[in-house]
Protein backbone atom coordinates (compact mmCIF):
# COMPACT_ATOMS: atom_id res chain seq x y z
CA UNK A 1 0.00 0.00 0.00
CA UNK A 2 1.32 3.42 -0.86
CA UNK A 3 0.74 6.66 1.00
CA UNK A 4 1.11 10.15 -0.37
CA UNK A 5 2.98 12.60 1.86
CA UNK A 6 3.96 16.06 0.67
CA UNK A 7 3.52 15.03 -2.98
CA UNK A 8 5.79 12.02 -2.53
CA UNK A 9 4.48 8.49 -2.77
CA UNK A 10 5.75 6.32 0.10
CA UNK A 11 5.69 2.58 0.56
CA UNK A 12 3.83 1.19 3.59
CA UNK A 13 7.14 0.63 5.45
CA UNK A 14 8.35 4.17 4.79
CA UNK A 15 5.01 5.63 5.84
CA UNK A 16 5.05 3.53 9.03
CA UNK A 17 8.62 4.63 9.83
CA UNK A 18 7.69 8.25 9.31
CA UNK A 19 4.60 7.89 11.48
CA UNK A 20 6.66 6.27 14.28
CA UNK A 21 9.36 8.92 13.96
CA UNK A 22 6.91 11.81 14.28
CA UNK A 23 5.18 10.12 17.21
CA UNK A 24 8.51 9.58 19.01
CA UNK A 25 9.67 13.15 18.45
CA UNK A 26 6.37 14.65 19.61
CA UNK A 27 6.61 12.59 22.79
CA UNK A 28 10.31 13.11 23.55
CA UNK A 29 10.85 16.63 22.17
CA UNK A 30 11.34 18.15 25.64
CA UNK A 31 14.09 15.69 26.57
CA UNK A 32 15.85 15.99 23.20
CA UNK A 33 15.73 19.80 23.15
CA UNK A 34 16.79 20.18 26.79
CA UNK A 35 19.80 17.90 26.34
CA UNK A 36 20.90 19.69 23.14
CA UNK A 37 20.39 23.08 24.82
CA UNK A 38 22.62 22.03 27.71
CA UNK A 39 25.49 21.08 25.39
CA UNK A 40 25.18 24.20 23.20
CA UNK A 41 26.88 27.58 23.52
CA UNK A 42 24.97 29.34 20.78
CA UNK A 43 21.63 29.17 18.96
CA UNK A 44 23.34 27.78 15.83
CA UNK A 45 25.04 25.05 17.86
CA UNK A 46 21.74 24.16 19.61
CA UNK A 47 19.98 23.84 16.26
CA UNK A 48 22.84 21.77 14.81
CA UNK A 49 22.90 19.42 17.81
CA UNK A 50 19.15 18.95 17.69
CA UNK A 51 19.23 18.32 13.95
CA UNK A 52 21.99 15.72 14.46
CA UNK A 53 19.97 14.03 17.19
CA UNK A 54 16.84 13.87 15.02
CA UNK A 55 18.78 12.49 12.06
CA UNK A 56 20.38 9.78 14.23
CA UNK A 57 16.99 8.90 15.73
CA UNK A 58 15.53 8.53 12.23
CA UNK A 59 18.44 6.33 11.14
CA UNK A 60 18.23 4.12 14.22
CA UNK A 61 14.47 3.86 14.53
CA UNK A 62 14.09 1.34 11.74
CA UNK A 63 16.55 -1.02 13.52
CA UNK A 64 15.38 -0.30 17.06
CA UNK A 65 14.23 -3.48 18.72
CA UNK A 66 12.70 -3.27 22.15
CA UNK A 67 15.73 -4.68 24.02
CA UNK A 68 15.75 -1.47 26.02
CA UNK A 69 13.00 1.10 26.56
CA UNK A 70 12.49 3.71 23.88
CA UNK A 71 13.17 6.52 26.38
CA UNK A 72 16.55 4.99 27.30
CA UNK A 73 17.41 4.67 23.62
CA UNK A 74 16.46 8.33 23.00
CA UNK A 75 18.80 9.38 25.83
CA UNK A 76 21.59 7.29 24.28
CA UNK A 77 21.17 8.65 20.75
CA UNK A 78 20.72 12.30 21.81
CA UNK A 79 23.64 12.30 24.25
CA UNK A 80 25.86 10.50 21.73
CA UNK A 81 24.94 13.04 19.06
CA UNK A 82 26.02 15.82 21.43
CA UNK A 83 29.29 14.27 22.68
CA UNK A 84 30.42 13.16 19.22
CA UNK A 85 30.26 16.71 17.85
CA UNK A 86 33.45 18.71 18.02
CA UNK A 87 32.42 22.16 19.15
CA UNK A 88 33.31 24.98 16.80
CA UNK A 89 35.34 27.55 18.69
CA UNK A 90 33.42 30.83 19.04
CA UNK A 91 35.12 33.85 17.58
CA UNK A 92 37.19 35.56 20.24
CA UNK A 93 35.01 37.84 22.37
CA UNK A 94 31.76 36.61 20.85
CA UNK A 95 31.02 33.88 23.41
CA UNK A 96 28.89 35.99 25.77
CA UNK A 97 26.94 37.42 22.82
CA UNK A 98 26.21 33.89 21.56
CA UNK A 99 25.10 32.77 25.02
CA UNK A 100 22.75 35.75 25.40
CA UNK A 101 21.04 34.84 22.15
CA UNK A 102 20.81 31.22 23.32
CA UNK A 103 19.19 32.26 26.60
CA UNK A 104 16.67 34.35 24.66
CA UNK A 105 15.13 31.03 23.56
CA UNK A 106 14.07 30.22 27.10
CA UNK A 107 12.41 31.78 30.10
CA UNK A 108 9.93 34.44 29.11
CA UNK A 109 9.78 35.31 32.77
CA UNK A 110 13.02 36.72 34.29
CA UNK A 111 13.04 34.40 37.31
CA UNK A 112 12.68 31.32 35.13
CA UNK A 113 15.38 32.60 32.77
CA UNK A 114 17.80 33.18 35.64
CA UNK A 115 17.27 29.62 36.94
CA UNK A 116 17.79 28.16 33.46
CA UNK A 117 20.86 30.32 32.87
CA UNK A 118 22.41 29.30 36.19
CA UNK A 119 21.79 25.62 35.48
CA UNK A 120 23.28 25.98 31.98
CA UNK A 121 26.41 27.70 33.34
CA UNK A 122 26.88 25.11 36.10
CA UNK A 123 26.35 22.13 33.80
CA UNK A 124 28.67 23.78 31.26
CA UNK A 125 31.58 23.36 33.68
CA UNK A 126 31.25 19.55 33.54
CA UNK A 127 33.04 17.21 31.12
CA UNK A 128 31.00 15.46 28.43
CA UNK A 129 30.36 12.25 30.42
CA UNK A 130 29.66 13.98 33.74
CA UNK A 131 27.26 16.26 31.91
CA UNK A 132 25.45 13.23 30.47
CA UNK A 133 25.11 11.67 33.94
CA UNK A 134 23.85 14.93 35.39
CA UNK A 135 21.31 15.58 32.63
CA UNK A 136 19.84 12.08 32.87
CA UNK A 137 19.58 12.43 36.65
CA UNK A 138 17.85 15.80 36.22
CA UNK A 139 15.41 14.12 33.84
CA UNK A 140 14.60 11.58 36.62
CA UNK A 141 16.26 8.66 34.82
CA UNK A 142 16.95 5.64 37.05
CA UNK A 143 20.51 4.66 38.01
CA UNK A 144 19.98 1.54 35.93
CA UNK A 145 19.15 3.58 32.82
CA UNK A 146 22.07 5.93 33.43
CA UNK A 147 24.48 3.02 33.83
CA UNK A 148 23.15 1.35 30.66
CA UNK A 149 23.41 4.49 28.54
CA UNK A 150 26.76 5.62 29.89
CA UNK A 151 28.34 2.15 30.01
CA UNK A 152 29.20 2.40 33.71
CA UNK A 153 28.26 0.26 36.70
CA UNK A 154 25.50 1.51 39.00
CA UNK A 155 28.02 2.05 41.82
CA UNK A 156 30.19 4.17 39.56
CA UNK A 157 27.16 6.21 38.53
CA UNK A 158 26.24 6.80 42.18
CA UNK A 159 29.80 7.80 43.11
CA UNK A 160 30.22 10.09 40.16
CA UNK A 161 26.83 11.69 40.69
CA UNK A 162 27.73 12.43 44.29
CA UNK A 163 31.02 14.03 43.19
CA UNK A 164 29.27 16.02 40.46
CA UNK A 165 26.74 17.44 42.92
CA UNK A 166 29.54 18.46 45.29
CA UNK A 167 31.42 20.09 42.45
CA UNK A 168 28.32 21.97 41.30
CA UNK A 169 27.57 23.16 44.83
CA UNK A 170 31.06 24.66 45.01
CA UNK A 171 30.77 26.17 41.52
CA UNK A 172 27.41 27.67 42.46
CA UNK A 173 28.99 29.44 45.45
CA UNK A 174 31.73 30.82 43.20
CA UNK A 175 29.14 31.84 40.60
CA UNK A 176 27.01 33.67 43.17
CA UNK A 177 30.02 35.47 44.59
CA UNK A 178 31.18 36.90 41.23
CA UNK B 1 20.90 25.83 44.27
CA UNK B 2 19.88 22.53 45.80
CA UNK B 3 18.75 19.36 44.00
CA UNK B 4 15.11 20.52 43.82
CA UNK B 5 16.14 23.87 42.34
CA UNK B 6 18.26 22.12 39.72
CA UNK B 7 15.36 19.86 38.75
CA UNK B 8 12.97 22.83 38.63
CA UNK B 9 15.39 24.67 36.34
CA UNK B 10 15.63 21.55 34.16
CA UNK B 11 11.84 21.27 33.89
CA UNK B 12 11.67 25.00 33.07
CA UNK B 13 14.22 24.45 30.27
CA UNK B 14 12.12 21.68 28.74
CA UNK B 15 8.86 23.62 28.99
CA UNK B 16 10.38 26.80 27.52
CA UNK B 17 11.91 25.01 24.56
CA UNK B 18 8.70 23.09 23.97
CA UNK B 19 6.81 26.42 23.77
CA UNK B 20 9.12 27.67 21.01
CA UNK B 21 8.80 24.79 18.62
CA UNK B 22 6.12 22.74 17.00
CA UNK B 23 7.68 19.30 17.33
CA UNK B 24 5.55 17.70 14.63
CA UNK B 25 6.54 20.28 11.99
CA UNK B 26 10.24 19.88 12.78
CA UNK B 27 9.95 16.08 12.72
CA UNK B 28 8.13 16.16 9.36
CA UNK B 29 10.79 18.43 7.94
CA UNK B 30 13.60 16.11 9.02
CA UNK B 31 11.70 13.06 7.74
CA UNK B 32 11.24 14.75 4.36
CA UNK B 33 14.94 15.56 4.10
CA UNK B 34 15.94 12.06 5.20
CA UNK B 35 13.73 10.51 2.51
CA UNK B 36 15.61 12.54 -0.09
CA UNK B 37 18.96 11.47 1.47
CA UNK B 38 19.76 15.12 2.04
CA UNK B 39 20.52 15.26 5.71
CA UNK B 40 23.98 14.86 7.15
CA UNK B 41 25.07 15.09 10.77
CA UNK B 42 28.13 17.08 11.86
CA UNK B 43 29.99 13.77 12.17
CA UNK B 44 29.06 12.87 8.56
CA UNK B 45 30.33 16.28 7.40
CA UNK B 46 33.59 15.81 9.29
CA UNK B 47 34.08 12.35 7.76
CA UNK B 48 33.39 13.73 4.31
CA UNK B 49 35.92 16.52 4.90
CA UNK B 50 38.62 13.98 5.83
CA UNK B 51 37.75 11.92 2.77
CA UNK B 52 38.07 15.00 0.50
CA UNK B 53 41.44 15.92 2.04
CA UNK B 54 42.64 12.32 1.67
CA UNK B 55 41.68 12.27 -2.01
CA UNK B 56 43.29 15.68 -2.61
CA UNK B 57 46.52 14.63 -0.90
CA UNK B 58 46.56 11.31 -2.76
CA UNK B 59 46.23 13.16 -6.07
CA UNK B 60 48.91 15.73 -5.12
CA UNK B 61 51.40 12.94 -4.38
CA UNK B 62 52.02 11.96 -8.04
CA UNK B 63 51.35 15.55 -9.21
CA UNK B 64 54.19 16.92 -7.06
CA UNK B 65 56.52 14.20 -8.42
CA UNK B 66 55.64 15.28 -11.96
CA UNK B 67 55.84 19.05 -11.37
CA UNK B 68 59.17 19.05 -9.56
CA UNK B 69 60.75 16.73 -12.13
CA UNK B 70 59.48 18.65 -15.13
CA UNK B 71 61.27 21.30 -17.20
CA UNK B 72 59.88 23.99 -14.85
CA UNK B 73 62.49 22.97 -12.28
CA UNK B 74 65.47 21.48 -14.20
CA UNK B 75 67.58 20.73 -11.19
CA UNK B 76 68.81 17.50 -9.61
CA UNK B 77 68.14 18.87 -6.15
CA UNK B 78 64.50 19.33 -7.13
CA UNK B 79 64.25 15.54 -7.31
CA UNK B 80 64.75 15.48 -3.53
CA UNK B 81 62.15 18.23 -3.13
CA UNK B 82 59.68 16.30 -5.25
CA UNK B 83 60.18 13.20 -3.10
CA UNK B 84 59.79 15.29 0.09
CA UNK B 85 56.51 16.78 -1.17
CA UNK B 86 55.27 13.39 -2.37
CA UNK B 87 56.05 11.80 1.01
CA UNK B 88 54.32 14.68 2.82
CA UNK B 89 51.18 14.27 0.70
CA UNK B 90 51.24 10.47 0.98
CA UNK B 91 51.46 10.70 4.79
CA UNK B 92 48.62 13.24 5.04
CA UNK B 93 46.49 11.15 2.67
CA UNK B 94 47.01 8.05 4.84
CA UNK B 95 46.30 9.95 8.07
CA UNK B 96 43.15 11.60 6.71
CA UNK B 97 41.91 8.27 5.36
CA UNK B 98 42.45 6.64 8.77
CA UNK B 99 40.42 9.43 10.40
CA UNK B 100 37.68 8.93 7.80
CA UNK B 101 37.54 5.20 8.57
CA UNK B 102 37.79 5.67 12.34
CA UNK B 103 35.01 8.24 12.60
CA UNK B 104 32.80 5.96 10.52
CA UNK B 105 32.96 3.36 13.30
CA UNK B 106 31.25 5.68 15.79
CA UNK B 107 27.67 4.46 16.12
CA UNK B 108 25.42 6.81 18.09
CA UNK B 109 22.58 4.29 18.13
CA UNK B 110 24.28 1.34 19.81
CA UNK B 111 27.43 2.54 21.58
CA UNK B 112 27.47 3.82 25.15
CA UNK B 113 28.02 7.53 25.76
CA UNK B 114 31.36 6.73 27.37
CA UNK B 115 32.56 4.89 24.27
CA UNK B 116 31.44 7.65 21.88
CA UNK B 117 32.91 10.41 24.04
CA UNK B 118 36.24 8.53 24.37
CA UNK B 119 36.45 7.93 20.62
CA UNK B 120 35.57 11.54 19.79
CA UNK B 121 38.24 12.77 22.23
CA UNK B 122 40.77 10.25 20.90
CA UNK B 123 40.29 11.38 17.30
CA UNK B 124 40.34 15.05 18.20
CA UNK B 125 43.59 14.64 20.18
CA UNK B 126 45.13 12.61 17.36
CA UNK B 127 44.13 15.33 14.88
CA UNK B 128 45.80 17.99 17.04
CA UNK B 129 48.96 15.87 17.53
CA UNK B 130 49.23 15.19 13.79
CA UNK B 131 48.87 18.93 13.03
CA UNK B 132 51.67 19.68 15.48
CA UNK B 133 53.92 17.04 13.88
CA UNK B 134 53.19 17.93 10.26
CA UNK B 135 53.72 21.68 10.65
CA UNK B 136 57.52 21.47 11.24
CA UNK B 137 57.72 18.94 8.40
CA UNK B 138 55.91 21.39 6.10
CA UNK B 139 58.13 24.26 7.28
CA UNK B 140 61.25 22.20 6.55
CA UNK B 141 60.02 21.51 3.01
CA UNK B 142 59.19 25.15 2.35
CA UNK B 143 62.54 26.14 3.89
CA UNK B 144 64.27 23.68 1.55
CA UNK B 145 62.44 25.17 -1.42
CA UNK B 146 63.43 28.71 -0.32
CA UNK B 147 67.08 27.60 -0.10
CA UNK B 148 67.03 26.00 -3.57
CA UNK B 149 65.36 29.06 -5.09
CA UNK B 150 67.42 31.59 -3.13
CA UNK B 151 68.52 33.32 -6.36
CA UNK B 152 64.91 34.07 -7.33
CA UNK B 153 63.87 37.25 -5.43
CA UNK B 154 60.16 36.86 -6.26
CA UNK B 155 60.07 33.33 -4.92
CA UNK B 156 61.88 34.41 -1.74
CA UNK B 157 59.56 37.42 -1.28
CA UNK B 158 56.55 35.11 -1.62
CA UNK B 159 57.91 32.60 0.86
CA UNK B 160 58.85 35.30 3.40
CA UNK B 161 55.42 36.97 3.13
CA UNK B 162 53.72 33.61 3.56
CA UNK B 163 55.99 32.86 6.50
CA UNK B 164 55.17 36.14 8.29
CA UNK B 165 51.41 35.80 7.78
CA UNK B 166 51.59 32.13 8.73
CA UNK B 167 53.60 32.98 11.83
CA UNK B 168 50.98 35.47 13.06
CA UNK B 169 48.15 32.98 12.59
CA UNK B 170 50.41 30.21 13.85
CA UNK B 171 50.84 31.75 17.30
CA UNK B 172 47.07 32.17 17.72
CA UNK B 173 46.49 28.64 16.43
CA UNK B 174 49.08 27.27 18.87
CA UNK B 175 47.37 28.98 21.85
CA UNK B 176 43.96 27.54 20.83
CA UNK B 177 45.55 24.14 20.25
CA UNK B 178 47.11 24.05 23.73
CA UNK B 179 43.82 25.13 25.35
CA UNK B 180 41.80 22.48 23.53
CA UNK B 181 44.39 19.73 24.08
CA UNK B 182 44.49 20.53 27.79
CA UNK B 183 40.65 20.34 28.02
CA UNK B 184 40.55 17.01 26.18
CA UNK B 185 43.31 15.57 28.40
CA UNK B 186 41.46 16.75 31.52
CA UNK B 187 38.34 14.84 30.42
CA UNK B 188 40.41 11.69 29.89
CA UNK B 189 41.52 11.70 33.55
Amino acid sequence: MKTKTNNTVLSADEAELERRFIEVIEREEKTISSICFSYACSVAEYEDLRQDALINIWRGLAQFREHSSLKTWIYRVTLNSCVSTIRKQSRFGKESESLDKLYNLVGENPEERERIETLHVLVGTLGAEDKAIMLMWLDDASYEDISEVLGLTKNTVATRLHRIKEKLAKKYCDYECR
Amino acid sequence: MNADDLKTAWRDTGSSLDRNEVAKIVAEQVAGEMRKNRNRTSLDNMRNAYRRFAIFAAVMCPVSLIIFNSSIFPDLQMAFMSIAFAVFFAVTAAIDFSFYRGLGRIDCNTMTVREVAERARHFRKRHLRVELLLIPFALAIVGGLAYLERDDPYMIAGIVTGGVVGGIFGVRFFMKFMKEYKELSREDD
